[in-house]
């Protein structure tokens, strides 16, 4: 392996539909240093910042939703553990999705059928 | 172990005790570069290797930053709220950002697997115990990774022209017909709403996939795909982010996988991305598990 420094190209050229941006922006490198890389994990490691990343997290959460926003922080909308989002295919919105069309079927029949009273009127 | 810049369980100059070395990354001697061991201690000030037989282990000195936070913390786990900008925030900021400069210069020597921040071993001997026994899983990381950048994706389509795509899905809008009650117009206008909802994150998730075996064809790829979030900022069009994730790139296909990059995203109206890095492996590297 040839040393060259990081930051050499190529880097994808700027374009209106593509940005480039290096790896100085914080929301990108917390994402990569608290959340992944290898992680040992035994008796033989101590961790010094005896925090659990979502702990980590959490400090970052409290300290202010605006701020963090504003920088590009933004994981808690997808996170699992902090979020009651959920997808189209997860099994209990389907079930909550098709009974609701039942119904409104239902309804829709109950309206033409009210509909053509009062034409008939 | 061997060299000037092996690291040992001594005391710290002024007598302080080691509480500890921190470890940034794992490399081995066949991935780096000539010269490697004389360029980063020159490049980093403090870095010790660790050896075991042919692997390498970089190390400092418990950095200054964590040894903060770790003091800062009280033994609670959680701050009290505070803004962001706060000096224990901003010292985890300092951290992050060392943790990372630390990586980077070494990532310029050598094809490595980074650690994630705040991982120390207590001594020198527990760090080549690690090595030694995961010595096969390590050095099959580091071919997997060996010569390959990390690259972030950010990939969002505009809203409208999403829509504009999914709307091939839907057949003649019921709700469009005159001659409904007001009651049957607003349960299928409801409907319609809901299937073109339905039918824009179809179409998001596939135009999704599509880009990610495209890409996936030069690189492997780490992706969330289908609608990951929604980019509303003031005063622009809304976009849907629609896949967001890495690849780990050979160095020698990084022309051919930003050309195909753009090709994809110059082929369908409203497509932006925005990419980062290079990176070190990040989001390509396995957890090494201590018994």
């Amino acid at each position: 392996m040839t040393a060259e420094p990081f930051g050499g190209g190529p880097f994808p050229g700027s374009s209106r539909s593509v940005t480039h941006s290096d790896t100085s922006n914080l929301a990108d490198i917390l994402e990569r240093v608290l959340d992944k890389g290898v992680v040992v994990a035994g008796d033989i490691v101590v961790s010094l910042v005896d925090v659990e990343l979502l702990t980590i997290r959490l400090r970052l959460l409290i300290a202010s939703v605006d701020k963090a926003k504003e920088m590009g922080i933004n994981w808690w909308e997808n996170d699992g553990w902090l979020t009651t989002s959920r997808s189209n295919d997860h099994p209990d919105v389907s079930a909550v999705s098709e009974r609701l069309e039942r119904l409104e079927a239902t309804v829709g029949r109950l309206a033409s059928a009210l509909d053509g009273d009062k034409v008939g009127r | 172990m061997t060299s000037t810049a092996a690291a040992t369980d001594a005391a710290r100059p002024g007598g302080a005790a080691p509480a500890g070395w921190y470890l940034y990354a794992i490399f081995g001697a066949d991935g780096a570069s000539p010269g490697w061991r004389d360029a980063m201690e020159r490049d980093v000030a403090g870095l010790f290797f660790v050896e075991s037989d042919g692997l390498f282990a970089a190390v400092s000195h418990v950095p200054d930053e964590l040894a903060a936070i770790a003091s800062s913390l009280g033994g609670a786990d959680v701050l009290p709220p505070a803004e962001l900008g706060s000096p224990s925030v901003a010292v985890l900021e300092d951290a992050v950002r060392a943790h990372e400069r630390v990586v980077e210069k070494i990532f310029e020597r050598a094809s490595l697997l980074p650690l994630r921040l705040g991982t120390i071993f207590r001594s020198v001997a527990d760090i080549e115990q690690m090595l030694r026994s995961h010595a096969d899983d390590l050095r099959a990381q580091l071919v997997e990774v060996r010569d390959r950048r990390e690259w972030g994706l950010r990939i969002s389509w505009a809203r409208s022209a999403a829509e504009t795509h999914a709307s091939s899905r839907l057949g003649a809008d019921p709700s469009a017909d005159a001659a409904q009650g007001p009651g049957h117009s607003y349960l299928s206008a409801r409907r319609r709403e809901r299937e073109g909802a339905s039918a824009l994150a179809l179409t998001c998730g596939e135009r999704a996939r599509e880009l990610e075996s495209s890409l996936g064809a030069v690189a492997p790829g780490c992706c969330t795909s289908g609608i990951v979030s929604v980019d509303e900022r003031a005063g622009v069009s809304p976009s849907l982010v629609i896949l967001e994730g890495a690849f780990l790139v050979a160095r020698h296909e990084e022309d051919r996988f930003f050309s195909l990059l753009q090709c994809e995203v110059d082929a369908v109206e409203g497509l932006s991305v925005a990419v980062s890095g290079p990176w070190p492996p990040y989001s390509f590297v396995r957890t090494v598990e201590i018994s």
